[in-house]
């Protein structure tokens, strides 16, 4: 079982993985938004975030270099999960330190589960 | 007596016949000189006062006011001719431009704004070749202003032949601003769109799954039946909304490539591993038959070609019954063409021209129980390929008998 930080803002969608989530065992928090996101970084202590790039507020680049610039969570591992398919988004997450980077569409729950099962090690 | 009544009357009964077909007849002379007078009438009164202007002015007159952009360039490559509506797309005055080497008014770029001078401006190509050109949604142009402004423009250029000999090179053209901007917006409209269906579509497909996969155990037959259609479902309409979006990026010149040397034979294999299932759940062997000589790498993006082979082996697939699919590779010309063959219901004769279009199932009866898909795998797939330097085209078919797909891609030579 892990605690997984589930960021989506889309309440259809995250619901969806929070089920998929909890159905496997693990605990899940979900937020809505990038700052919501970082504040319940530190209530939450989560072992994995699942994190979507394009929110309200702060867009999921800037969570993920908020998160790395903690040395804290340099070794936490960042799923990014979105609908942004380009070669250009990629390498920019990446860079900036995600973990490994899904592409929404397509991606059944339970592959998305098996997915951070093999990031959790 | 009745003979004789007979033979009476026939002849009276000609005459009559005779008469009146005369009759007509001068009826009709009659009326087509009235036609003729009344044309000519016509046409003495088509100008003012009854006098047909100096035919050198009145074609002068036309092409000065025709709503396109209209510039004569003669042998020597000056501006002969300059109308209107060139002046006002321009910005040049007809008095400006006229007498002026046409390359000092006449500027074009090409698509990527570059500058094509010299040989490479269309009209130099027409003047030196004596070929007409002409734009298309594949080649663009633009046109640079007085002001320096470029401008879309549709055009095409025409040699100008008097007495069989070269004259000059005529220009018309059009501003196609506004429908740029237009397709802009219908393309944009479209892949936006298509995004946020794509969503709800994912979570349709999702939830279904998510209940199979957790609860499939305890629920009745019918519950999980439907389950599993509402999921394929969505699944089809997922792969036809990709399908779409794949269309926009392509026609927006959005699609990025990311081109590589890579080894094709491991693709291949690759998918002919995942396919494997399928088609031996329907007994059909799937093959495949490597060339003699070793086959060098080409230069392509892997993903796109991956997407290409999956929907000619999926499409395979899905029109055959019994036999084989047998994929072969061989070098040829600098490419490799790799060719994709079934043992299906082949492609009838009215289907093959629709084929490649938009949208297009393979229509006709025996095909039609098996259609499925979107209709615009071959449509994209085509594309990718022109895209990346080859072709895609279907190779033979026969009706039972199957058929023949086949796509090209630079190959890498070393020396």
């Amino acid at each position: 079982m892990a605690k997984v930080l589930l960021v989506e803002d889309e309440p259809i969608v995250n619901r969806m993985y929070e089920k998929a989530l909890r159905f496997e065992g693990h605990e899940v928090d979900v937020v809505e938004d990038g700052e919501a996101a970082l504040s319940h970084l530190e209530s939450f202590s989560p072992d994995l975030v699942l994190l979507d790039i394009m929110m309200p507020k702060m867009d999921g680049f800037t969570v993920l270099s908020k998160i790395r610039e903690n040395k804290k969570y340099m070794d936490l591992p960042v799923v990014i999960l979105t609908n942004l398919a380009g070669a250009e988004d990629t390498k920019k997450a990446m860079s900036l330190g995600a973990t490994s980077y899904l592409v929404k569409s397509d991606l059944e729950p339970s592959k998305i589960v098996a997915e951070i099962e093999k990031n959790l090690k | 007596m009745l003979l004789f009544r007979l033979n009476m009357n026939v002849p009276a009964e000609l005459f009559l016949l005779l008469a009146s077909a005369l009759l007509f007849l001068a009826a009709l002379l009659v009326f087509l000189a009235w036609l003729e007078h009344k044309s000519l009438g016509n046409k003495e009164n088509l100008w003012e006062g009854g006098k047909k202007p100096a035919e050198e002015k009145l074609n002068e007159a036309i092409f000065s006011s025709i709503g396109e952009g209209v510039i004569f360039v003669n042998k020597e490559s000056k501006i002969v001719f300059f109308n209107n509506t060139a002046e006002k797309l321009l910005g040049y005055l007809s008095i400006e431009a006229v007498g002026k080497p046409f390359d000092k008014i006449v500027k074009f770029k090409d698509s990527t704004k570059q500058s094509l001078g010299g040989k490479a401006n269309p009209i130099a190509f027409t003047l030196t070749h004596g070929k007409s050109f002409s734009t298309s949604p594949k080649v663009e142009l633009y046109q640079t202003k007085k002001n320096g402004e470029d401008i879309p423009i549709s055009l095409s250029i025409t040699p100008v032949m008097v007495d069989g000999k070269l004259a000059g090179t005529v220009e018309v053209f059009r501003d196609i601003t506004e429908q740029k901007e237009f397709d802009r917006l219908k393309d944009e409209f479209f892949s936006i769109a298509s995004h946020e269906i794509k969503t709800p579509l994912s979570v349709i497909k999702g939830n279904s799954s998510i209940l199979l996969d957790y609860f499939g155990d305890n629920i009745s037959k019918d519950i999980s039946e439907i389950l599993r259609d509402n999921y394929e479902a969505a699944d089809k309409l997922i792969s036809m909304v990709n399908s779409f979006l794949n269309i926009s990026s392509l026609e927006l010149g959005r699609f990025t490539f990311d081109v590589k040397q890579f080894n094709l034979e491991e693709t291949i294999e690759r998918l002919i591993n995942y396919y494997k299932t399928v088609a031996s759940s329907k007994n059909i062997k799937l093959i495949y038959k490597k060339p003699e000589n070793e086959l060098p790498k080409i230069v392509a993006d892997p993903d796109r070609v991956d997407e290409i082979l999956t929907n000619l082996i999926g499409n395979s697939l899905k029109f055959t019954e019994k036999g084989k699919i047998e994929i072969q590779t061989i070098l040829k010309d600098n490419f490799v063409e790799t060719s994709v063959s079934d043992t299906g219901v082949g492609i009838d004769v009215k289907s093959r021209e629709q084929l490649f279009k938009k949208f297009q199932i393979a229509e006709g009866r025996v095909l039609s129980r098996h259609a499925g898909g979107s209709g615009l795998g071959l449509y994209v797939s085509k594309n990718l390929v022109e895209k990346m330097g080859g072709k895609l085209y279907l190779k033979e078919s026969t009706l039972d008998k199957g058929s023949t797909f086949v796509f090209t891609l630079p190959a890498v030579i070393n020396g």
